[in-house]
């Protein structure tokens, strides 16, 4: 009996449906001029995900941008090492020595014979930002960390046995030791571009020693005895806990008369230019989200408009003007949907040329154009959410005027 | 013919007034009852408000002021309408019209999207009733049983006035409402169109109200015919309508 709401919601989804598959090409244009506009938001979201914070984060943790250099020779003892160990904003702080006694004078791989002129020797220990992803670390002296560089030079791996030669002039002559090493690890090739070798801070000392013409007693080396005065360092390895300690770190350190070499102008430049990009970036997005969420409107407005005769066709016909305000509201998930859908394919295509094309100038698993799962959930809700209460409105507008009113402008 | 005295539309002192630029129109109805059964023609020249009364008729237009306006479909129905209009009560509005009047327009009103048999069904789909048996009983006596699964642009004129017959009449309406139903046909096949719409009228015994300029041409009998007047007063056009 009568016209049930149940009934006539049922009729209008499917007149609904029916009128969105006749005019298919009209359809077709609203689905394709949503996916115009959600698409390129998608893929700016995405580089800005991806690109942006993919940089910001390499920034932030690269060990380059972190690092203090002390300019020179100074005379650093073992009480200013503690003293920068226990400041909060040092991540890493290990003493070096004169950079011209921190070098082997040759290294051989034993298994092969390949050879390597004065090889870096950097000291290192527990939590070197630059090792930080390398294990095993050395624990013993004659353990040692190959650079990838000089890992490659060298045709060595893991597990290689190399022969360390130093060199030195005592009394006018030339003399030289030698000692057996184990590579233990291979550093990234991130880590470090230059042919070096990371060893405990206890070798390079003894290296240096050996070339100050001391005696060197845990390797038989033989020379002067050494002298009681406290050791006294050139050099040091410093990296501060983030880079936006560094600015801070150097302050310090220059007011200690330590004259130091940091990225901090650069980081600041970055910081700048990150935050004037993000602005930037907001207001590209805030434009694109308007005129998105604008044009959705305008097009489901005017689609309603357009829709006018058939909606007081069907209302002459007897159904409840509740069920009409639901043909507009189906046409617009519809087209949401689809418009949707059409959109997230293009991102996908787009992003995918975008991390290939940048492939070279990433690290592995980085992306320059990257959206998580919740991003397209957020984006499609967006989007349905503001269709349907544009298309809500719309209809309910359509409702509004007598059942008459519609039928006779045609 | 049913034999009942009851009054299926009762009017009394009803004004519409649309205003336009500079000028304005009124429908006015002093009174109008309507028989159940009858068949009452419309007549007056286009934009003497024949489209506004019928749309009244069809509870599809609020009247501005109304002394009394009955809809009595059944013996068992008598129904308020200005109540209706007043309390704003549109969707009761629609129930009525749904379940109780069939209305042909002057173009049709076809839905472009559907087919000429999915626009037959539409008002029984919508009142949950089967409707193919119905449906064919139609379409045969109006020739167009093999027009059913085409598109309305795919009709002629006369063939889509001939679906919205249908239309009108599936449901079994209590009363059926025809605006030139024939104005947009040659003269020939508005006769053909006519005197089908007629002879399906009488067999249902379901109460009609055709408004046409050119009355002539409904050589029926038994047909009756509303009284109407043309007034003007400055600017404004006053078209009367009673019986």
């Amino acid at each position: 009996m009568g016209v049930s709401a149940k009934q006539a919601c049922r009729q209008i989804l499917w007149l609904a449906y029916r009128d969105f598959l006749y005019e298919r090409r009209i359809s077709l244009c609203f689905v394709l001029a949503l996916m115009a506009v959600l698409a390129p938001l998608l893929v700016l979201f995405g580089l800005k995900y991806g690109l942006i914070d993919t940089l910001a984060q390499r920034l932030v943790e690269s060990p380059y941008t972190r690092e203090i250099i002390g300019v020179g020779s100074g005379h650093f003892d073992t009480a200013w090492f503690q003293a920068m160990t226990a400041r909060p904003d040092v991540a890493f702080v290990i003493p070096n020595t004169r950079r011209i006694a921190a070098s082997f004078s040759s290294l051989q791989q034993l298994a092969t014979g390949e050879q390597l002129q004065a090889v870096q020797m950097i000291p290192t220990g527990p939590g070197d930002p630059l090792l930080a992803t390398v294990q095993p670390q050395p624990t013993q002296l004659e353990q040692v960390i190959l650079s990838y560089p000089a890992a490659h030079k060298l045709n060595a791996k893991a597990g290689d046995r190399l022969e360390a030669r130093i060199t030195r002039r005592r009394n006018n002559q030339p003399e030289s030791t030698a000692l057996q090493l184990e590579v233990v690890a291979i550093a990234p090739e991130a880590a470090l571009p230059d042919e070096a070798v990371f060893v405990l801070l206890d070798l390079l000392l003894a290296t240096e020693d050996y070339r100050d013409g001391l005696a060197v007693a845990r390797f038989n080396w033989p020379g002067t005895p050494m002298p009681e005065s406290e050791r006294v360092f050139a050099r040091f390895r410093l990296y501060s806990k983030s880079i936006y300690d560094v600015a801070s770190l150097r302050d310090a350190l220059l007011q200690a008369s330590i004259e130091v070499r940091t990225q901090a102008e650069q980081i600041e430049l970055m910081q700048s230019l990150d935050r004037n990009l993000s602005r930037v970036f907001w207001l590209i997005a805030g434009i694109g989200i308007t005129g998105f969420l604008a044009s959705l409107a305008a097009n489901l407005l005017a689609n309603v408009d357009r829709k006018r005769r058939e909606l007081s066709i069907a209302r002459l016909l007897g159904f409840p003007t509740r069920s009409i305000i639901l043909f507009p509201v189906i046409q617009a998930t519809l087209i949401g949907t689809w418009g949707g859908i059409a959109a997230i394919l293009v991102y996908f295509l787009v992003a995918t040329l975008l991390n290939i094309g940048f492939a070279s100038s990433l690290q592995k698993g980085e992306l320059i154009c990257y959206l998580v799962p919740v991003h397209f959930l957020i984006a499609f809700l967006a989007t349905l959410l503001c269709a349907l209460a544009a298309s809500a409105w719309a209809g309910y507008r359509a409702s509004c005027i007598e059942p008459a009113e519609g039928i006779r402008d045609v | 013919m049913i034999a009942s005295s009851r009054l299926i539309f009762h009017i009394r002192d009803l004004t519409k007034k649309r205003t336009g630029a500079g000028a304005s129109f009124e429908l006015r109805v002093p009174e109008l009852a309507i028989q159940a059964g009858d068949i009452v023609v419309l007549q007056g020249i286009s934009g003497s408000g024949k489209s506004t009364l019928l749309d009244l008729l069809a509870l599809a237009l609020r009247p501005d002021r109304v002394a009394q306006f009955r809809f009595a479909p059944s013996n068992t129905i008598s129904v308020d309408i200005d109540r209706l209009w007043r309390e704003n009560n549109v969707d009761a509005l629609a129930y009525l019209r749904g379940e109780h009047i069939g209305y042909i327009l002057q173009t049709g009103g076809l839905l472009s999207f559907l087919t000429a048999r999915e626009n037959i069904a539409l008002s029984c789909r919508l009142l949950g009733r089967r409707v193919e048996q119905s449906l064919e009983e139609l379409a045969e006596p109006l020739g167009i049983s093999s027009q059913l699964d085409k598109l309305p642009h795919q009709l002629s004129v006369g063939e889509r006035q001939r679906v919205a017959i249908a239309r009108a009449l599936v449901h079994r309406p209590s009363v059926v409402l025809a605006d030139e139903p024939t104005a947009s046909v040659d003269p020939l096949t508005a006769d053909t169109i006519l005197h089908l719409f007629l002879g399906l009228v009488e067999r249902f015994g379901v109460t009609a109200i055709i408004a046409s300029h050119d009355w002539q041409r409904i050589a029926a009998a038994g047909l009756k015919l509303l009284q109407h007047r043309l007034e003007r007063e400055g600017t404004v056009t006053r078209s009367l309508f009673w019986n």
